[in-house]
């Protein structure tokens, strides 16, 4: 497979600080404490990030998911998964040189690498969710149940023992929000 | 709190709850003893003083010295939890305040907002935030002879296990937003009593007219879903991810929207018994 080097020497180090990293099976639970986010990392995207150790090259990290695409897919594919990766404060040093790679939608990737590939390839994606607060978690009570505090509401509202609709800033219109 | 603490207190009483010691006291005789139907399941007296959370009830009604009526109130530790002018809403208050206090603080137990019902020996997690009909469906399963678990919360046990928590079912009155219990025993059901492993994860809701195609996702899309419905998410990460990849690591994880609760009910039985019968197929993670 031809490589496509890049004029940076970028070698991806994935971010362990305040992580709780759980592995299942060959997907990968990545819990960040500082920003109470929960990523789960699909197979290939888990095997590129345990891989981000500071030593190893884009190449490198590139020729280990899909090698069955080609070279211009799967370089894309590292890409956008670097980016996500660096969204989501899971790598460090791929400042700047992020910025001067070509940006594919993975929808765009994923239209081509089924049409080029013959085999079936897995592209890396990264699945982040914002952790609940206790309340966000547990029952609430739906509008026009009879409540004592906001928090008892789903919609956070309770007005004069009622539970109302969603309170709003004023000058903004519903539409708007 | 020392505010509250220097007020007259005729009662009190505290219990342990899945390790949880709680505290109540109420400023008028004869509320305490009111309150066990409000008790999480499984509570038991506990005679130490000291307690995790402290309820204080400051009793109102008619003052017939003032001609007036003073308004319940309800204080968790410091902070005030309720105030009505009825007590039943207070009492609702204090019960839902009880239930996510002892989810959050115990800690040998990862509390998932969810419904729980057991099959041939696996239990079927419905997670879920309210309104999406985990009551109705875990409901459904229990006419159709699954054990009841609970309509609240999956307690998992430190190995993944699903605990029961079977207080009754809250059924809503779609009319006037009101809850009402019923027994399980009323719907003919039976309650589970021994810890279960996770069969199956459902993450569905309800949507009128929709026709049940649930696509079979990961392990880790199943792990996603009981973290997002985690009541200590935030407070005890450590702790709760290897408990819940324990629960999914063998479980089947259903995503989809659903229509009539009856329908889905059969169809996901259907598939527990396709995995007793296939369990190769679970083993190899086939989704």
């Amino acid at each position: 497979m031809a490589k496509l080097q890049s004029k940076y020497d970028v070698r991806p180090i994935a971010s362990t600080d305040g992580m709780i990293v759980e592995e299942l099976d060959t997907e990968l639970l990545i819990y960040d404490t500082a920003r109470d986010k929960a990523h789960c990392l699909n197979p290939a995207a888990a095997t590129v990030w345990k891989h981000c150790d500071g030593q190893k090259t884009v190449e490198e990290l590139q020729a280990l998911i899909a090698p069955e695409a080609g070279a211009a897919d799967s370089r894309d594919m590292i890409v956008g998964c670097l980016r996500d990766f660096q969204r989501r404060h899971l790598v460090t040093g791929t400042t700047g040189w992020l910025d001067s790679e070509r940006q594919v939608s993975r929808r765009e990737l994923l239209k081509r690498v089924s049409v080029t590939a013959a085999v079936v390839v897995l592209v890396p994606l990264v699945t982040t969710i914002v952790a609940p607060t206790p309340a966000a978690a547990a029952s609430c009570l739906a509008g026009g149940a009879t409540c004592s505090i906001g928090s008892q509401c789903c919609s956070g509202n309770c007005s004069g023992f009622t539970c109302g609709p969603p309170l709003r800033p004023r000058g903004r219109s519903p539409r708007n929000s | 709190m020392d505010k509250l603490n220097r007020l007259g207190w005729a009662e009190g009483i505290s219990f342990i709850s899945y390790g949880v010691r709680i505290g109540i006291r109420a400023s008028r005789e004869g509320l305490v003893g009111t309150l066990n139907d409000r008790l999480p399941p499984g509570w038991k007296p506990h005679p130490g003083q000291i307690v995790d959370r402290l309820y204080s009830f400051v009793v109102g009604g008619d003052d017939p010295l003032r001609k007036r009526r003073l308004l319940y109130l309800l204080y968790g530790d410091g902070t005030r939890v309720a105030r009505d002018r009825e007590l039943e809403p207070v009492l609702d208050a204090f019960e839902s305040d009880l239930r996510l206090s002892v989810a959050f603080a115990a800690r040998q137990r990862v509390f998932v907002h969810a419904g729980v019902v057991g099959w041939r020996g696996k239990a079927i997690v419905i997670a879920g935030k309210t309104f999406t009909g985990k009551t109705t469906l875990a409901a459904e399963l229990v006419k159709l002879g699954a054990e009841y678990y609970s309509d609240e919360y999956a307690v998992l046990d430190l190995s993944g296990r699903v605990r029961p928590f079977p207080r009754p079912l809250s059924i809503r009155d779609p009319a006037t937003a009101r809850t009402h219990y019923l027994s399980v025993e009323e719907f003919g059901g039976r309650a589970g009593v021994k810890p279960l492993s996770v069969g199956m994860v459902v993450d569905t809701r309800y949507r009128e007219g929709a026709r049940w195609h649930p696509m079979r996702v990961s392990p880790g899309a199943g792990a996603m879903v009981l973290l997002a419905n985690t009541v200590s998410a935030r407070h005890r990460p450590a702790r709760n991810l290897p408990v819940i990849r324990k629960a999914v690591s063998s479980a089947i994880i259903l995503r989809g929207v659903r229509g009539e609760a009856a329908t889905v009910a059969r169809d996901l039985l259907a598939r527990m018994d396709q995995a007793d019968a296939e369990p190769d197929r679970r083993a190899l993670g086939t989704f």
